[in-house]
């Protein structure tokens, strides 16, 4: 989660029920770097629009939104007949959760492929065009299977394999190209539950982003409209993840053994180049490709094939 | 005679200035043009509502407003305030001078009092650009505008207030928030932390 964060990458978590998927996501907020100004009031002017600022005023938490995967595609992106942002804009500069993913209509995340990719979305209706802004951090979260269990030695899966490539296939193409980071969350188990131990603040979990994410400011400083690593383009690529030969033979051992896809290659790319920012390494190593390797479950064998 | 009020629409995240120019002449009749949508049009019945219990009345002459731009279809029910102002105006029951310098927005409930509007501060940030020197709105909103600096922003529970306000009598302060201040108190403090 502190590599999404780092370098605003989209992320999937796939694990059972009760794993803590909500759990972490709710959490991410708190370790992206807090707000600037500015930032604050792009995102307060939309919620000013909507009309939920509620007694509060210029505001500085991150928004956080996760709209039930009832929503429809207006209510998700804006519009309607007296044009009002939508799910997308709201959570602007701030964290969408879209818990259960395959449970979302498919035309309702086709919808968010453009705003995905420009940061902004058209609203176009005969009488009247608006412009929203919706710069978001995705965070997705689904269960391995309709019946919510796979690859569990305790738990049999009793879905059947036809099922659950119907399933997961519905996640697959446009939506999944722009999610970077594939995360299996595992269920803890009860001595980890109940140690007293804590683990770390998210106070500095968020300074260490922070750091990372000012390298990667300056680093595009010159470039227009790429602001973190998430949204580098393939060019950009070639130019800031340079390998070395170790590196460049562990990525093809890797994309040969697990059957990666070239779609894979650019992605485990700029995780590993927010890898290296992370540890404050100028260059991409061997073992921050290593790393970004293990974020691609979905696109190895097995799973979409 | 003629007066022009002015208040605020909100297209996107951007405001844009309307001008309601409200227009008293002989005759009977009350005519609202310059597109708007249900909402506006049902606002002749609050006004009166609000202007009667609160000893005043909507005149019994030919009214003519006119919010312009006219061909810019107006939504919501936040021009209650700055029509029954315009109203009062030009009918001669109440003075307001300067009038012309504020952004006015608000509901009107049946009392006087009001209810909050949404767009606050894209509103505030358009009226400062302009150059208006004060913005009255809702109270339960006023946080949301008092963002903006250099502009006067007045949150207001009822309508007696603004006409006081304007009447030179009347305790009402802009409200005025150090934003910077506020921004950075809570910044460290998530809801949830890992």
């Amino acid at each position: 989660m502190e590599i999404a964060a780092a370098g605003g990458h989209n992320i999937i978590l796939i694990g059972p029920p009760g794993a803590g998927k909500t759990m972490l996501a709710k959490r991410v907020p708190s370790i992206l770097p807090p707000m600037t100004l500015r930032e604050a009031l792009e995102t307060t002017k939309i919620h000013s629009v909507a009309g939920k600022l509620k007694e509060v005023g210029l505001m500085n938490q991150r928004p956080f939104r996760s709209p039930h995967h009832t929503i429809s595609n207006v209510a998700l992106v804006g519009g309607g007949s007296y044009p009002q942002p939508g799910e997308i804009s709201m959570a602007h500069n701030g964290v969408l959760f879209l818990d259960e993913l395959p449970e979302f209509k498919r035309d309702v995340l086709e919808v968010m492929r453009q705003p995905l990719e420009d940061r902004e979305v058209t609203i176009s209706r005969a009488k009247f065009t608006v412009t929203y802004p919706s710069s978001f951090m995705l965070v997705a979260s689904m269960n391995p299977s309709p019946s919510g269990f796979f690859n569990d030695p305790s738990m049999p899966n009793t879905s059947s394999p036809h099922e659950m490539q119907r399933y997961l296939s519905k996640i697959s193409g446009p939506l999944l190209d722009r999610i970077d980071i594939h995360i299996e969350v595992t269920p803890v188990p009860f001595e980890k539950l109940a140690d007293d131990r804590k683990a770390e603040s998210s106070v500095e979990i968020r300074k260490r982003v922070t750091a990372a994410r000012e390298i990667q400011t300056k680093r595009f400083e010159e470039i227009e409209n790429i602001h973190y690593n998430a949204q580098m383009s393939s060019k950009l690529i070639r130019e800031y993840c340079a390998l070395d030969d170790q590196s460049k033979e562990l990525l093809k051992t890797a994309m040969e053994r697990l059957n990666l896809s070239a779609r894979a290659y650019d992605r485990i790319l700029k995780v590993s180049r927010t890898i290296a920012d992370l540890d404050g390494a100028p260059a991409v190593i061997s073992q921050h490709i290593a790393e970004a390797i293990q974020y691609r479950s979905l696109d190895r064998d097995g799973w979409l094939g | 005679m003629l007066v022009k009020v002015y208040g605020s629409a909100v297209f996107g995240v951007e405001a844009t200035t309307i001008t309601v120019e409200v227009h008293m002449d002989k005759g009977i009749g009350y005519h609202l043009v310059g597109l708007p949508d249900n909402a506006i049009k049902e606002s002749s019945y609050r006004i009166a509502a609000a202007l009667k219990n609160n000893g005043l009345s909507l005149p019994g002459k030919k009214i003519t407003i006119n919010m312009a731009p006219a061909d810019l279809r107006k939504e919501g029910s936040a021009y209650d305030l700055p029509l029954a102002m315009g109203i009062l105006v030009a009918s001669d029951q109440i003075k307001a001078p300067e009038i012309e310098k504020y952004i006015i927005m608000g509901e009107l409930s049946l009392d006087g009092s009001l209810q909050p509007i949404r767009g606050a501060l894209p509103i505030a940030i358009k009226a400062k650009e302009e150059g208006y020197k004060g913005f009255f709105l809702p109270i339960q909103n006023v946080k949301e505008a008092a963002i903006v600096a250099g502009l006067d922003v007045y949150g207001v529970s009822n309508l007696r207030e603004v006409i006081e306000f304007f009447a030179g009598k009347g305790t009402l302060q802009p409200t005025v928030i150090d934003t910077r201040a506020e921004f950075y108190k809570t910044l460290d403090f998530p809801e949830f932390d890992f």
